[in-house]
């Protein structure tokens, strides 16, 4: 026995190298080229958390778009969301690291990936040209997340050498990751395809590469300190004279559930609710009894929901407003905002039961209280941001079509960057430069917008402050407005109010309290147009140094 | 299952006892001469109960009151076996005696018995580090399911633990405190040799002995996995010249002994009026009435034992039938055990083979039925007959957040499973000289877990979103063990005897499951057994995985004991090994180990002292991560991508790497003494240990870039623990019939200290620093951090705000921490420690003639728990949606007005002092004296009761430390959380019978 035990051992007597069966090594990889795709795919499956993951919190929750009140307990959480809200967020703030990881994430794999094609490129293992568009695609994706990183953050890291990386990569400039940015972009975006069909649908192409160029050429001035407004005038002129892309009749064709390739995407996400998940915004908005009427097959959260003063900013006969249900009746008409009373399939008006004595609706689930009077005075929309915000306040965020039956995991396609954006950004660059409220190339690229929205064209582009109608008019404030009307809900309103120099204003958009240690707290301080390095991260990587006023 | 069904029909309680207590009556024995005598002691006088048998044979009988006895033998060749506890055995062959008067001495002290170390045996003498044995007749009583039980309190400085009556839950096992957080947390289980063997493979029954290693010495010979401890398990072995047959039955009952303490519908109904919220639906439902029961459990186990001069063997076979204090949950357990040992070759080689299987059906219930149990409105109905509800199948449901009738998830659906474990290993020793003996072991175990759970179409928590919701799992591990060691004993010179041990050790391990999870069903019934009908997968939204994955360990081994005079001890022991899941350059690890000891008492002479032995030692440890593969960059499939108008698979790395990855390693020193005076009449052990742990195994947040993730298992930081540990033994009195002994095991701790999580990797410097981890949760409080970590500072501190009162407006007032006039997160601090601090048990042993009574306390110290209920539901406000604490109508400022917030927020207010004593087992038996002609040696008839009551300040349900958290991954870096989904404690009451024959 001792014989036959030692003989049976002998051979794996003292080998100790780990045998793998559910994953691959690099070395038995790269073998075929779906292979090389599937590698090349890791850059991409990152943007699923783009639409309402943490980055979609800090770009939105702590604009004059949409908020997070606090109903009771759901959504306190401890009062992070009614400090990104308030301005008030600390460097351990839930919220501060998501963004941070995720375009790390998205910087890391790109590096990693340009790291092993370019090896595998020079073993001759793969086609250098095909390699070689690969690789530039890989660099402007990567500019897409130092840009996100500039934009959040200031100064960041930058350091894009996969195979001797710095262990603990101190930060640079803001101005100067942002000059190296461009400079990348600049050198790969002529490389990129100029193809518009199914191989680039959802993926860096040339013109979005022109597009995230014209990005950050419209911010530059707040990035590096320079405004580059010829620069972005002629990054979007590429685009606009290209004729690849237009815009489509129907505002909401680009936030149909089936809305894949729509003429204003000129990138994309494309999310599906089996094969690329992550877009969740019918849970997010919806109230818990709006589970029957869409029938869904999760129980909705009652979290985002727009400003009273946002809502207003559309003129009724704004065809991106949408109606009101009413007690006869649920809204006909699609908007980017769900108002009013919320029906089920059966054609029964929805019933919260957690309703409570002090919501003026009841039972009936009616979205910001639209059409009820209270003491002869329409009803506040949302009564206080928290904690005691009425469970069914707020009208809901509708832009994108929820599909019957859904899951949390939506179909509808997500624009990152859209053709309407495009005219938008021309627009406010020729006014930037003439500082003219009747700039003729400004308004006409403006009232196209307006014209599919089914209004009037503007004759100013000055105007009211749509937060703060008090103010009376302020240059290019129409122009501010209509950009937040048609942009809505699509990471844009942070980088406008900042750009616009209204960051500080938050007080003017926050919502009506009576917790008046609240309004104390809202802070006005321009050193928050940066967010803090996170803690984690700090704790991480002893070169990092925190932001100021942090 | 149909195994299971018969073996029921065969052992339906209570008929099998009636028929073998017949036996014992009637039975008739063989003809013969009469031998009669009396038993003493010479201290005490005549000892009644001894035992008397003769030799070879299952004929025995008893002393009398006086001492006296009488036995029929066949012959003058016949042997009589004089036995009694705490007595030397003493063996007499008649010859042509009539009368036979026996003198029994008392045993010789503790420290003469033999203890098993780590591949071998040592007398307790001998040892120089610190072991505890605790034997068959040592063990916790009555109500056991898990073998750890049995030990539960009895070794100072080990705690078991188990918040809650879970049936089918797992304990906590913590020796010495916390000396790893990222790895194993539980000792090495070795089970008749079998390394990592399954506890879950041996019934309590069977079990001889327990041997825990408590300090780095004794555990170093176990290498990378000897660092929390080592317990060895010896099951029971057939006895040469005995056959017999034992058979022990109990019959349990266990309820709930405490249920959180919420409204009931008349007070519901007051705060609700005073509120002004809330609904009344009219009823008056309990409904910890609706979901709990009393569960009445049976347990069955008979065994067969023997053995001649050759060949010695014991077979059982182990029923249990459990029932849950939660409705629809149980298991079923059928275990079989079977160990043969044969000599051959002039007793030259022994041959051991054991075989344990066991098939185990489980029905899991759901945990959160307490939880929604105890927030479901009092004035709600369990069903209705509104057309409204039909959808639920006529169970009552409202639209609300967090909030489903938890009768309806009892009832509705269904979470049950089956465990298969088998081990067979055997062994061969060969003694090739005296003294120098050569042994190759070889044992393979193997475990099948399958879990399947269906969530009904009407089952408004899961299944009904999901229009029914299947899913079943099932994992498979199998690990072989090749073990061969040499070893020699014998004297160098007359006072010089040595005994050394050398030996080899490969064991590989694999893992391999998979997880199919699919809903939309047209009908239930079919639960989780027909998953192509989920039409989930032909929409695409089925969930499959499946994995495998492997590991080994490959070491070898020697140890030295040497002992001088008998007063003199050295042991000095080593192991080299190696683990495949280390990087490769550290795939290697040595773990030394020295002690020494003294028998003091030999040296100076004092009159009371027995025997003193002082021990000090020091060894080495270490801990392997656990899982594989985290040293090498590997790919795997990570989301899809949507390339030329599909969407395709994407792959990258599946973690970081960490190609330096090895091993952690703990040192130990320990020192103490084993004593015993006043003729044994006192005796016990003293240690103070002191570890330290360093390359602490841990996932770290690292910079991304240059990582490919913003995590990696890294080797960094050190932790610091020491302690002290008593156990005292002392024979209170034995007089007459009457005998009292007490047992207690304090352990106190001294430190358990982070004392850093940091250090260098890659180059780039790590700060730990402070960090806030955990998140309380839904409703209100997701984002708060529960517990802090924090360089220099101890494990397991609690993290809330300081709680002062209720201001004029009816808010929570907490402490300005840091006086900037708002309170966030930075207001936050320690307010209360999770790891208990000392440890007690307390045990007491009685025996008055044929009665014996065992009372044993234990009483755990110095932790503190979050009563989550409380933490959320004690908010006036929520009476709209939830039942709530009663405390909640004490939530008032000065004025009386209730509080005024909408959300818990966790606080001070919450965080409750853990300290308890609880009455953990209580067990009265007799011992029938049989008459001389009965077949029978033994019949005993018990009751017990285990966890009749616990003194303790805590008002949740259950005050047994929480060492990790299950809802964030079970880290043991959060402790003192008492979630909303922990089992209610509970007691139970056995009935029970041994027959032995």
């Amino acid at each position: 026995m001792i014989l036959l035990g030692v003989a049976a051992f002998s051979q794996a007597c003292t080998k100790l190298d780990e045998t793998l069966y559910s994953q691959v090594t690099p070395a038995n990889f790269f073998k075929s080229e779906a292979e090389f795709v599937s590698a090349l795919g890791a850059a991409y499956t990152q943007m699923g958390g783009y639409a309402t993951g943490d980055i979609n919190e800090v770009q939105e929750m702590t604009t004059d778009e949409v908020v997070v009140p606090t109903r009771g307990s759901d959504w306190d959480d401890g009062g992070t969301q009614r400090r990104l809200h308030l301005h008030s967020w600390g460097y351990d703030d839930e919220f501060m690291n998501g963004p941070w990881a995720f375009c790390y994430s998205g910087v890391s794999t790109a590096n990693r990936l340009i790291y092993q094609f370019t090896t595998l490129s020079a073993n001759g293992q793969v086609d250098a040209t095909v390699a070689g568009a690969y690789l530039a695609e890989l660099t402007s994706l990567r500019s897409f997340f130092y840009w996100q990183l500039i934009d959040l953050y200031g100064n960041v890291p930058y350091d894009n050498d996969f195979a001797n990386a710095q262990a603990a990569p101190p930060q640079v400039p803001r101005a100067t990751v942002f000059t190296n940015v461009v400079a990348d972009l600049e050198t790969n975006v002529p490389l990129l395809t100029k193809n518009v069909d199914g191989t680039t649908y959802g993926r860096m192409n040339y013109w979005a590469g022109k597009f995230l160029l014209a990005k950050l050429y419209m911010n530059s001035q707040v990035y590096s300190g320079t405004a580059q407004w010829d620069a972005a005038i002629a990054a979007c002129d590429e685009i606009i004279n290209s004729g690849k892309y237009s815009l489509e009749s129907n505002y909401f064709a680009n936030f149909d559930v089936n809305n894949s390739g729509s003429k204003e995407f000129i990138f994309a996400i494309p999310y599906d609710k089996i094969f690329f998940t992550g877009f969740n915004m019918n849970a997010a908005t919806l109230h818990y009894a709006s589970q029957y009427t869409y029938n869904l097959t999760f129980q909705p959260w009652n979290g985002y929901c727009s400003l009273e003063k946002f809502y207003n900013s559309y003129s009724n006969n704004d065809l991106r407003k949408g109606d009101v249900g009413t007690l006869t009746g649920p809204a006909t008409k699609r908007g980017n905002f769900l108002a009013g009373y919320q029906y089920n399939l059966g054609g029964g008006v929805c019933i919260d039961d957690g309703a409570d004595g002090a919501d003026p609706d009841g039972k009936p689930v009616n979205f910001g209280n639209i059409g009820d009077l209270i003491n002869g005075q329409p009803a506040a929309q949302i009564n206080e941001l928290g904690p005691q915000a009425w469970r069914q306040s707020g009208v809901r965020i509708g832009k994108w079509e929820f599909e019957i039956g859904g899951t949390s995991d939506m179909s509808n396609d997500y624009s990152v960057f859209r053709y309407a954006d495009v005219l938008l950004m021309k627009a406010e660059a020729l006014w930037r430069k003439s500082q003219s409220s009747t700039d003729a190339g400004a308004l006409a690229l403006v009232n196209q917008i307006r014209e599919r929205a089914g209004l009037t064209d503007l004759t100013s582009l000055d105007g009211a402050l749509s937060f703060d109608l008090a103010s009376g008019s302020v240059p290019g404030g129409e122009l501010f407005n209509e950009r937040g009307r048609e942009m809505f809900a699509e990471h844009s309103r942070r980088q406008d109010l900042i750009r616009f120099g209204l960051w500080g204003q938050v007080n003017k958009w926050i919502l009506p309290h009576h917790n008046t240690t609240d309004v104390v707290n809202a802070k006005t301080d321009t050193y928050l147009t940066l967010y803090p390095i996170p803690k984690i991260q700090m704790a991480a990587n002893s070169n990092l140094v925190q932001n100021p006023g942090y | 299952m149909a195994t299971l069904r018969n073996f029921v029909f065969l052992c339906r309680r209570g008929i099998l006892t009636l028929l073998l207590f017949g036996f014992a009556i009637s039975f008739a024995c063989a003809q013969g001469r009469t031998v009669k005598g009396k038993v003493t002691s010479a201290a005490e006088g005549p000892i009644p109960g001894v035992n008397i048998l003769l030799q070879g044979t299952v004929q025995g009988t008893m002393t009398d009151a006086g001492g006296n006895y009488t036995i029929t033998v066949p012959g003058p060749e016949a042997v009589l076996v004089f036995s009694f506890i705490s007595y030397t055995t003493q063996t007499i062959t008649v010859g042509n005696q009539t009368t036979i008067d026996v003198v029994l001495a008392p045993a010789v002290s503790a420290l003469n018995e033999v203890v098993v170390t780590g591949y071998g045996t040592q007398k307790k003498r001998e040892v120089t580090s610190s072991i505890v044995n605790v034997k068959s007749d040592e063990f916790n009583k009555g109500n056991v399911e898990n073998p750890v039980e049995l030990i539960q309190g009895k070794v100072a400085g080990l705690s078991i633990n188990k918040p809650g009556g879970d049936p089918n839950g797992t304990y906590d096992i913590r020796l010495r405190g916390l000396s790893t957080i990222g790895a194993n947390l539980g000792p090495l289980v070795i089970i008749d040799g079998v390394i990592g063997g399954d506890l879950n493979n041996i019934d309590p029954n069977d079990i001889e002995s327990i041997n825990v290693l408590k300090d780095g010495s004794a555990a170093a010979i176990y290498g990378t996995r000897g660092s929390s401890g080592v317990i060895l398990v010896q099951t029971k072995r057939g006895k040469k010249g005995t056959a017999v047959i034992d058979y022990n039955v109990y019959v349990t009952a266990e309820m709930v002994a405490k249920n959180t303490d919420v409204m009931n519908a008349t007070q519901w109904r007051a705060l609700s009026k005073e509120e002004g919220l809330g609904t009344d639906f009219g009823q008056n439902t309990d409904w910890f009435k609706q979901i709990e029961q009393t569960g009445i459990s049976e347990v069955h186990n008979l065994s067969m034992s023997g053995g001649t001069d050759k060949t010695s063997y014991r077979a059982s076979i182990n029923y249990r039938d459990v029932q849950g204090v939660e409705i629809t949950t149980g298991n079923k357990q059928l275990n079989g055990r079977i160990n043969i040992t044969q000599k051959a070759l002039n007793d030259k080689l022994t041959l051991d083979f054991n075989l344990g299987a066991t098939e185990k059906d489980i029905q899991y219930g759901f945990s959160q039925a307490f939880r929604y149990a105890t927030i479901y409105n009092p004035t709600a109905p369990v069903t209705s007959s509104d057309p409204a509800y039909t959808q639920y199948n006529g169970y009552f449901q409202q639209i609300l957040f967090d909030y489903y009738n938890p009768v309806a998830i009892l009832k509705l659906n269904t979470n049950e499973g089956n465990n298969r474990i088998m081990n067979v290993s055997a062994k061969g020793t060969y003694e090739i000289v005296k003294g120098l003996s050569l042994d190759a072991f070889y044992s393979v175990q193997s475990s099948a877990n399958l879990q399947g759970i269906y969530y009904s179409k009407a089952d408004y928590w899961q299944g009904m979103n999901r229009n029914g919701l299947a899913s079943k799992q099932e994992d498979n591990s199998i690990s072989r063990l090749f073990e061969s060691t040499i070893h020699y004993t014998g004297d160098v010179t007359s006072t010089l005897n040595i005994n050394v041990l050398g030996g080899y050790s490969y064991q590989d391990f694999t893992n391999q499951g998979s997880y199919v999870q699919g809903g939309n069903f047209l009908t239930d019934d079919f639960t989780y057994n027909n998953l192509s009908a989920a039409l989930d997968f032909k929409n695409g939204k089925g969930t499959i995985t499946s994995y495998e994955d492997s590991n080994k360990l490959i070491a070898f081994f020697g140890r030295v004991n040497v002992n001088l005079n008998n007063i003199w001890f050295v042991t000095a022991s080593a192991r080299y090994e190696g683990s495949s899941r280390f990087g490769s350059a550290n795939k290697w690890g040595l773990f030394p180990a020295i002690g020494g000891g003294a028998d003091i008492s030999k040296l100076i002479n004092v009159s009371f002292i027995d025997n003193l032995k002082l021990r000090a030692n020091y060894g080495i440890t270490g801990n392997q991560p656990s899982s594989s593969y985290l040293s090498l960059l590997t790919l795997g499939p990570n989301g899809n991508f949507y390339y030329n108008g599909n969407f395709g698979p994407a792959y990258s790395p599946v973690s970081n790497p960490n190609p330096n990855l090895k091993w952690e390693k703990k040192g130990e020193f320990d020192a103490g003494f084993d004593f015993s005076m006043f003729n044994s009449k006192l005796s016990g052990a003293f240690d103070f240990y002191t570890r330290t742990t360093t390359n602490l195994l841990f996932q770290y947040n690292v910079p991304e870039p240059p990582n490919i993730y913003n995590q990696a298992w890294l080797n960094l930081g050190k932790i610091k623990s020491s302690g002290l540990e008593l156990s005292l033994n002392y024979n209170v009195f034995k007089k007459g019939n009457f005998a009292y002994t007490l047992t207690l095991t304090p352990s106190y701790i001294l430190e358990n200290t982070l004392v850093s999580l940091s250090g260098t990797y890659n180059g780039a410097e790590l700060t730990y620093g402070r960090q806030e981890l955990g998140d309380m949760g839904s409703p209100g409080q997701n984002g708060t951090p529960v517990a802090v970590v924090q360089e220099g500072k101890p494990l397991g501190q609690i993290l809330t705000y300081v709680y002062q009162g209720i201001d004029a407006s009816g808010k929570f007032i907490f402490k300005d921490l840091n006086g900037d006039g708002t309170i966030n997160g930075s207001d936050r601090t320690v307010t209360g420690n999770g790891l208990p601090k000392f440890l007690i048990g307390f045990g007491n042993t009685l025996s008055y003639k044929n009665w014996d009574l065992n009372v044993f306390f234990r009483g755990v110290f110095g932790h503190d728990l979050v009563n989550s209920f409380r933490a959320f539901y004690e908010v006036p406000a929520y009476i709209t949606s939830y039942n709530l604490p009663k405390t909640t109508t004490n939530m008032r400022n000065a004025d009386g007005q209730l509080l005024a917030v909408t959300s818990g927020t966790l606080s001070s207010l919450y965080v409750e002092n853990g300290d308890f004593v609880s009455l953990d087992n209580v067990a009265l038996g007799y011992n029938f004296i049989l008459p001389k002609s009965s077949a029978f040696s033994k019949i005993r008839l018990y009751v017990a009761g285990n966890n009749l009551f616990y003194i303790t300040k805590y008002t949740g349900v259950d005050p047994n430390p929480r060492y990790t958290d299950p809802e964030t991954g079970n880290t043991p870096l959060i402790t003192g959380m008492d979630r909303r989904d922990t089992w209610f404690r509970t007691r139970s009451f056995t009935f029970g019978a041994n027959f032995v024959f």
